[in-house]
């Protein structure tokens, strides 16, 4: 028996079923993750989860897919399966295959992307993954390398977003698990 | 010269001080917090922070103690410094003195603290740096303890906010470092 329930629709107050419609929408496959239904036990944690992940990390992104390869990615690194399988999701609906971004889990250092997304990604993995390693210099070579400081603050959003998500998504995931 | 500037009070959107104000009251300072004024100019971030904030950190049973002396000891472990500082800032409010706390980064498997929240802190610590190896056990644990499934969900609500805010404060440092 798992630790955590997932909460099935009929038991959601409308506050929740509210959150959970607009969380339902964020998902490629429009049915919700077991996460976010176990999260839905706690309306008032539900309701920051949902509310962050709206404001942080929109659809559509100004970055297009470059935040879900980010969210992948990051997933990845962490562990974070629901945050991985639901990037990837997103990913297979605009077209990438497995094996593309099975590549790209298996050499994030040399992803074959455009070079602005590319350098999105990396930038926005490092913020979530390496932050001790993040100085000075590499916020001027964004801006030399096109972006403003409005696309990098919103970049820091996206990887503080990530780490947000995989925080939940590994540790309930891990109540989740049948015992 | 930094990468980034902090905006003044008066070239930010009316919603972003008003929030901004509240944050401030509500952390009993007359200074503006640098790692969120940065965002100011982009009401939607500083929207998505504060109800996290209020959401996932703020509305808990958890006593002030327990809650500030895990975000002391999940900051050293991540190295961010600007959460750190605030953390012993509020600890020392709340009568702490500098060896106490200095003693508590050392060891923090043997904390001065009440029961329950020598185990918030314990969690809160795991789950925050380590959740990709938590276990179905660790939640029975968690219950064992004397914590509510409600309790255990705020636990892992709180952290995952706190480990979304650590991003946001370390590239904040990094990009208002001077070069």
């Amino acid at each position: 028996m798992a630790f955590f329930e997932q909460v099935p629709d009929d038991q959601l107050s409308p506050e929740s079923k509210r959150l959970m419609e607009i969380a339902r929408k964020r998902t490629p496959n429009q049915a919700i993750g077991p996460s976010v239904r176990a999260m839905a036990a706690h309306p008032r944690v539900l309701k920051g989860f949902v509310e962050v992940r709206e404001e942080l990390n929109p659809i559509p992104s100004r970055f297009g897919s470059g935040h879900y390869i980010a969210g992948m990615l990051i997933a990845h690194s962490v562990g974070c399966r629901a945050c991985f399988n639901l990037s990837r999701g997103w990913l297979a609906k605009v077209g990438f295959d497995d094996a593309t971004m099975d590549g790209y889990c298996a050499a994030p250092a040399t992803l074959p992307l455009d070079e602005p997304e590319r350098r999105m990604v990396e930038f926005t993995v490092k913020l979530a993954c390496d932050r001790p390693g993040v100085k000075p210099a590499d916020f001027r070579d964004m801006e030399q390398a096109g972006f403003s400081k409005e696309d990098v603050l919103e970049m820091i959003g996206i990887a503080a977003f990530w780490n947000l998500a995989t925080t939940f998504g590994t540790a309930i995931d891990a109540g989740l698990r049948e015992e | 010269m930094a990468f980034f500037e902090l905006p003044k009070d008066e070239d930010l959107p009316a919603e972003s001080r008003k929030l901004l104000d509240e944050y401030q009251r509500a952390n009993g300072t007359n200074v503006r917090a640098s790692n969120w004024q940065i965002f100011g100019r982009f009401p939607k971030i500083i929207e998505a922070r504060f109800l996290a904030w209020k959401n996932l950190n703020s509305d808990t049973s958890f006593s002030a103690d327990a809650r500030m002396v895990a975000v002391m000891l999940i900051s050293h472990a991540k190295r961010c410094q600007y959460c750190f500082v605030g953390a012993r800032f509020q600890l020392d409010k709340l009568g702490f003195d500098g060896d106490t706390m200095d003693a508590m980064c050392a060891n923090p498997d043997t904390l001065p603290l009440k029961e329950r929240d020598r185990h918030f802190v314990h969690y809160a610590l795991k789950i925050g740096t380590d959740s990709a190896n938590l276990t179905p056990k660790d939640f029975r644990e968690m219950e064992q303890a004397g914590f509510s499934k409600d309790e255990i969900l705020e636990i892992v609500a709180f952290t995952a906010y706190w480990n979304m805010n650590i991003v946001f404060s370390q590239a904040s440092l990094a990009g208002l470092a001077e070069e």
